[in-house]
């Protein structure tokens, strides 16, 4: 929901150019369609970037809300602790590395994401809670549906590097495309993304008692 | 197989202890089998159960250690410090964290597969981690475990991953497989475990529950049975076990268990069947002594009875103790013994009364009245005068002289091979050719004749000293047709003879008297003599009853034993005799005459005295030169 509004207010900030559609189809290496899939578009020629809009990433019941985010570079989070036990969250990954150390309710500062590229999001004291933030160097970005399809609206401008990725997608880099000058016409490409099973700790069931360890 | 034994005891024991030690000697090689090959398939399966045993301990250890690398790997402090991408404070926090499990290695290694950090080793970091395959297992199972030959030690190696909550790098922990990790294994199965390394086709030992390690191991393909294999002259089966196979080298397990320390049990059980079978020998020597003793006992008793019954002991009995078939035995001896002696005792008591032959004769078949017609020849004798002597005699001197005559006479019938049939006072009758069938009767008889006649001779020279008259014995013989047998009642009975012949030899007896001569033959017994006697034709007689006339014989002596001067008498009363009855009566006169009175012969007096009466009466007309026999 978040991302459409997003999309939307970039359409509503790009009204006054003239607008091209980009359309792409996410797949995997068997040609299934991957839901929830990043996609982003950069245009070759930098555009002067938006203010990016504050997000917010929730923690209802020791899960994070929703799992995977797509910001723009700059955008502040805040991490609003819904539950009525504490939450740890951190991030070891390289870009962003940063840790809201046991804390209830909404941290003061929103954490700025300042650096394009994925972020692990985890819980000190929930393994199985995680979330992945994807950080993008671009105002136009959105998420695949069940279909596995997502729309950008972009200005026509030059040209763009259009660009998918997935949290499974494991030490991978996003399956990306180069688009030429964009004409009135909506542009269709897909992309096909290598995915590795999700390997990550696992809620425990409800009575599952202790010894059920990890998957 | 023929084995001489002298003796029962010997025999019985030799086969009694022979079978037995076959019989044991079977048990024994059967046992021993048996139980060897017990003792091998329990030592195998011993083997594969601790194999199993062995592996399932290493996997639980995995799993132990697994979990424990898995809550060092949650902690977040090191998860912070990885994030810190400082070498040299995640090594000495690596450090820090193995150190709580133990454990003796410990790595960092990158999603990459490339070692980041290694806990005591700072060579390696960069480098491809040497256990790939581990890897791989922890990636899709959440965690792995593997053994691993790192330095000439046996590891246990587990790794997991670092979730952050995404992994981020692997934690790899390893713990030496050592001597106590195989002890406490041995202290579950009771058997030898030793691992092995082999690198570049070397076989060490890395760790071993034997006390005596550091030796040298054969190398060999691995055999699901196991195998035997000689270590310092010890035999072992054993069993190798691939735990770990790489590409830089094996880990092999040896389980084994000493060969003799599992045949220990064995060894006790032949110490006791040795002493059962000592015992059991022991107990069937006693037992074959004893049973021989109550076989051989009786045996050589009946022996010792057998030899005196041999002896003529028949009065022998043995004792019978026993009720079996030696003891039946020796009731059948005895009463076989019994029986002897009865009837050694009737033939005895019946040699005397009657002749031996006779005994043989009547025992020797059953008793029956009745007789059957034989040929035989009868013998009568009478001592002349001694009527007269036994009046004038003292009834002892009396008998001890007739005994002493009759004993004489009796033994020179049997040796004669004659049957004595009875005495008759002083006279005495006796028979030839019955009831043994005897061609020689006639010769028998006339040669007893004569032996009797010698015995009477040497016996009056003893009579003359007593100042007894000398006796003269006529004996009469006769050769015929008789009817002998049992005659009598079958409470009293004698076997003796009745017949004219029989009669004939009586006859013949009283006419010695009439003739002056001392043995009388009858022409049926002189054919049957073959000329083996000298004797002399006297007379030519008609028998009472019968019309055929028959001549009648003087036995002088055996035709050897003729003297010159009884030859002559013999040629001349042949000469005179003849002359007689051609009726030449002075030739006979004066032969007769002559022989009458140079010989003193009888016969020669006889018919002097015949010649008187021809010539007295009216003679010629119907003299045919045969008399009547003389009453």
């Amino acid at each position: 929901m978040d991302s459409k509004i997003a999309v939307l207010a970039l359409a509503l900030f790009y009204s006054t150019a003239q607008a091209a559609t980009i359309r792409v189809k996410v797949v995997d290496s068997q040609g299934a369609p991957i839901a929830r899939a990043a996609v982003y578009a950069k245009p070759s020629k930098p555009v002067k970037p938006a203010k990016p809009i504050a997000i917010v990433i929730d923690q209802i019941d020791k899960e994070f809300v929703k799992h995977l985010t797509v910001i723009q570079t700059g955008t502040p989070v805040s991490f609003p602790n819904h539950d009525k036990i504490r939450h740890h969250v951190y991030s070891f990954s390289p870009a962003k590395v940063f840790e809201l150390p046991l804390y209830a309710g909404t941290p003061r500062d929103p954490v700025i994401f300042d650096k394009a590229g994925a972020v692990t999001l985890g819980c000190n004291i929930h393994d199985w809670m995680s979330a992945y933030v994807y950080v993008v160097d671009s105002p136009f970005f959105a998420e695949t549906d069940q279909e596995g399809l997502a729309q950008l609206e972009v200005p026509a401008v030059d040209g763009y590097v259009v660009a998918a990725w997935h949290p499974d997608l494991k030490g991978g880099q996003p399956d990306s495309r180069h688009l030429d000058a964009m004409t009135g016409k909506p542009a269709e490409l897909t992309l096909t993304l290598h995915l590795k099973p999700s390997f990550r700790a696992m809620r425990l069931p409800v009575g599952a008692g202790l010894a059920a360890g990890y998957r | 197989m023929h084995v001489p034994f002298k003796r029962f005891r010997s025999r019985l024991l030799f086969y009694v202890i022979g079978l037995l030690l076959l019989v044991l000697a079977g048990v024994f090689a059967v046992v021993n089998q048996v139980f060897r090959q017990n003792t091998e398939a329990s030592i195998r399966h011993e083997l594969l159960v601790t194999e199993r045993v062995f592996l399932r301990l290493l996997s639980e250890r995995s799993q132990q250690l697994g979990q424990q690398a898995g809550v060092l790997a949650s902690d977040f402090a090191f998860k912070r410090v990885i994030a810190t991408q400082d070498p040299e404070t995640v090594r000495s926090a690596l450090i820090n964290l193995s150190a709580r499990v133990r454990a003796d290695a410990a790595y960092l290694v990158s999603m990459e597969r490339k070692i980041q950090v290694a806990g005591w080793d700072r060579q390696q970091p960069g480098k491809d981690f040497f256990a790939p395959a581990l890897l791989e297992q922890a990636e899709s199972q959440g965690m792995a475990a593997s053994l691993a030959l790192l330095d000439g030690k046996a590891y246990q190696l587990v790794a997991v991953p670092i979730l952050a909550p995404e992994p981020i790098a692997w934690l790899c922990l390893g713990f030496v497989l050592d001597q106590p990790v195989l002890a406490q294994l041995q202290q579950l199965t009771q058997v030898e475990i030793s691992l092995l390394g082999e690198q570049n086709q070397v076989l060490q030992l890395l760790a071993s529950t034997r006390k005596d390690a550091g030796r040298q191991l054969p190398w060999r393909q691995t055999d699901a049975e196991g195998f035997f294999w000689h270590d310092d002259g010890e035999r072992y089966l054993s069993r190798l076990l691939i735990l770990e196979q790489q590409a830089s080298g094996k880990l092999v397990a040896l389980i084994e268990r000493s060969w003799p320390e599992a045949l220990a049990g064995f060894y006790r059980l032949q110490w006791l069947l040795l002493a059962v079978a000592l015992i059991s020998i022991a107990l069937a020597c006693i037992a074959a002594v004893w049973l021989a003793s109550t076989v051989s006992k009786p045996v050589q008793t009946l022996a010792k009875g057998v030899e005196a019954i041999g002896r003529g002991d028949y009065g022998h009995q043995v004792s019978v103790t026993s009720q079996d078939e030696i003891g039946r035995l020796g009731l059948a001896f005895n009463a076989m013994g019994s029986q002897l002696l009865e009837k050694e005792k009737i033939r005895k008591l019946l040699g005397k009364v009657v002749s031996p032959a006779v005994v043989n004769e009547l025992l020797s078949r059953d008793l029956v009245l009745g007789g059957e017609t034989r040929e035989i020849t009868a013998l009568f004798t009478d001592l002349a005068g001694f009527t007269r002597i036994a009046e004038s005699m003292p009834p002892q001197p009396l008998v001890a002289l007739l005994n002493d005559y009759l004993t004489q006479m009796s033994d020179a019938i049997d040796r004669h091979d004659g049957v004595l049939d009875k005495f008759i006072g002083d006279a005495i009758v006796a028979f030839w050719g019955a009831p043994v069938i005897n061609s020689q009767h006639a010769r028998q008889a006339v040669a007893c004749a004569l032996a009797m006649q010698r015995r009477l001779q040497a016996m009056r020279g003893e009579w003359r000293q007593l100042g007894l008259p000398p006796l003269c014995m006529r004996i009469g013989i006769n050769t015929g047709a008789a009817v002998v047998g049992n005659i009598g009642s079958l409470e009293r009975l004698d076997y003796t003879m009745i017949g004219d012949s029989v009669n004939l030899a009586s006859r013949l007896e009283a006419a010695n008297k009439y003739y002056g001569s001392e043995i009388l033959i009858s022409e049926q017994t002189y054919r049957q003599l073959e000329g083996l006697f000298a004797c002399r034709e006297l007379d030519r007689v008609r028998v009472q009853g019968k019309q055929q006339a028959v001549a009648i014989y003087e036995v002088i002596a055996e035709r050897n034993g003729l003297s010159l001067e009884q030859r002559q008498l013999c040629l001349l009363f042949a000469e005179a005799l003849e002359a007689f009855r051609n009726r030449r009566f002075q030739r006979a006169e004066s032969l007769f005459s002559d022989l009458s009175s140079r010989y003193r012969d009888g016969a020669s007096a006889l018919y002097l005295r015949r010649l008187q009466q021809l010539q007295a009466g009216d003679k010629s007309l119907d003299f045919d030169g045969v008399y009547d026999l003389a009453k």
